[in-house]
């Protein structure tokens, strides 16, 4: 397993896309701190307050999320638009453990993602906070748990990126369902079948509860534990579809 | 020494039967060409031996073992498939450190084949970038990363220019005088004559010949007239 991780390693850091979103996740984490800061106690925007830190590491976790889900699935389903689906499975036939490769590999890329964020979330808000002179403490324990939430979150995201790719194997068809899901479904599926608390059973639900451990939890969802066990649920519910989906097929 | 036999291989893809019921066996030190009209199911045939199609009947072994379940399958097994295959937008070079990592191979090994398959100079130009014989070149490099036994290549000459050509029949018998097994794919029949011993013909997924290319081709019959021969019957039965 050792190896096949360093091989999903290598596949990602020799190729440009996941060094420029991960550029990205950095500059737009950075941006929308700053943003954040500099709008305090403006306009009728609300102040900062001695507590905010967990609020402000948290603002980028959705997004940084959804990056990580989209290269994944990028990731994945790229070994079959390319045709390396055929190499990487002569050298690891057993197709298990070729999946459980690129799940857990693309778990630690969501790792290092939400730890990038995260510093560059930091920084940005220590820059903000000296800078316009905010009340805002820059120790805090909720920041620890909103640390640990985010960086479970992206990884979770990973994994059901990787696999979601290698049961789909279309680029485009993966990453348009997983955003219309995300952006499109959740929201409208309660409504539909009329239980509005259903909501906060489903998985991008899930992953805001996770993501923003530190933060109060919002009215109608479930708290990060909880929200933690049913976005594990859902990734495994995929990473199984995954592996009877690669099992069962013929690359040709 | 690793032989190759086909038992009863058979694959169907709903009403079509694209490999019917082949059995062969390959013999260590022999070149063995496999030829067939276009849709004839070589690439079925050489997919389903190398474990990435699931045969609807019979079995292929290596050795007495399915390819998936061959330990370390890269040190037996090297195979070229198709002139793609590798990431455009990643370097030849760094295309075969992803294999070599992936197989636990010392990565001294990829500098060693990009060097065998003479393309050293172009090792950190991008994938994307390659001519379709250095695409086949690299191909070669990565199935001969693990210095295995078997060799099974789908028309390898594929956009290799005349030289290129020429060395790889050079290989091939070097390779197969060596002990090595090789099963390859062609088109080019007047090049598979000048490097293979055997032969196996299939139509229509069906085995109408295995024999040596001394059988094949007494007297003033040549390989290519035999081959129309046994495939357009086939192709009327």
């Amino acid at each position: 397993m050792n190896a096949l991780l360093r091989a999903e390693a290598l596949k990602l850091r020799t190729l440009r896309t996941p060094w420029a979103l991960l550029g990205l996740v950095a500059v737009i984490s950075a941006g929308l701190i700053s943003l954040v800061g500099i709008l305090s106690g403006t306009r009728g925007n609300p102040s900062l307050g001695r507590g905010n830190l967990p609020d402000l590491l948290s603002v980028p976790a959705m997004l940084t999320c959804g990056i990580v889900l989209v290269l994944a699935i990028l990731s994945s389903a790229g070994e079959f638009r390319t045709g390396t689906i055929s190499g990487s499975l002569l050298v690891t036939p057993r197709r298990e453990r070729f999946l459980a490769g690129k799940v857990v590999a693309a778990a630690l890329l969501g790792l290092i993602f939400a730890v990038t964020a995260l510093l560059s979330t930091y920084a940005a808000t220590v820059v903000v906070v000296l800078a316009r002179d905010l009340p805002v403490d820059l120790v805090s324990p909720g920041a620890a748990r909103t640390v640990l939430g985010m960086a479970v979150a992206a990884g979770l995201m990973g994994a059901a990126g990787a696999a979601l790719g290698i049961a789909v194997r279309s680029q485009t068809i993966a990453v348009v369902a997983a955003l219309v899901w995300w952006f499109v479904l959740e929201g409208v599926i309660p409504g539909l079948v009329r239980e509005p608390e259903l909501a906060k059973y489903l998985p991008i639900a899930a992953l805001g509860s996770l993501a923003h451990a530190g933060s109060p939890t919002a009215s109608g969802a479930f708290g990060p534990g909880t929200g933690a066990l049913l976005l594990t649920g859902y990734v495994a519910a995929l990473v199984l579809a995954g592996t009877a989906m690669l099992r069962r097929r013929d690359v040709n | 020494m690793t032989t190759i036999a086909l038992r009863g291989l058979t694959k169907r893809y709903g009403d079509v039967l694209a490999v019917n019921d082949l059995h062969a066996e390959l013999a260590p030190g022999r070149v063995t060409g496999f030829l067939g009209p276009n849709g004839a199911g070589k690439t079925t045939t050489l997919r389903m031996l190398l474990g990435l199609v699931t045969p609807t009947a019979g079995t292929a072994l290596i050795d007495g073992t399915p390819y998936r379940e061959l330990d370390r399958p890269t040190r037996r097994v090297g195979a070229v498939l198709e002139a793609g295959g590798f990431h455009p937008g990643r370097s030849g070079r760094s295309s075969l450190m992803v294999y070599a990592v992936a197989a636990r191979l010392p990565t001294r090994r990829v500098d060693a084949v990009l060097a065998q398959v003479g393309l050293t100079d172009a090792a950190h130009r991008r994938f994307g970038g390659y001519s379709l014989g250095m695409r086949q070149r690299l191909g070669l490099a990565a199935a001969l990363l693990g210095e295995p036994d078997v060799l099974v290549l789908d028309e390898p000459t594929n956009g290799l220019d005349p030289q290129g050509v020429r060395w790889l029949r050079g290989f091939i018998r070097s390779y197969a005088a060596a002990g090595g097994t090789v099963l390859v794919s062609s088109h080019l029949l007047a090049e598979l004559a000048q490097t293979v011993d055997d032969v196996l013909i299939i139509n229509r997924g069906r085995l109408v010949e295995h024999a040596s290319l001394a059988e094949l081709t007494t007297g003033t019959t040549s390989l290519e007239e035999r081959f129309l021969e046994l495939t357009d019957e086939g192709a009327r039965s």
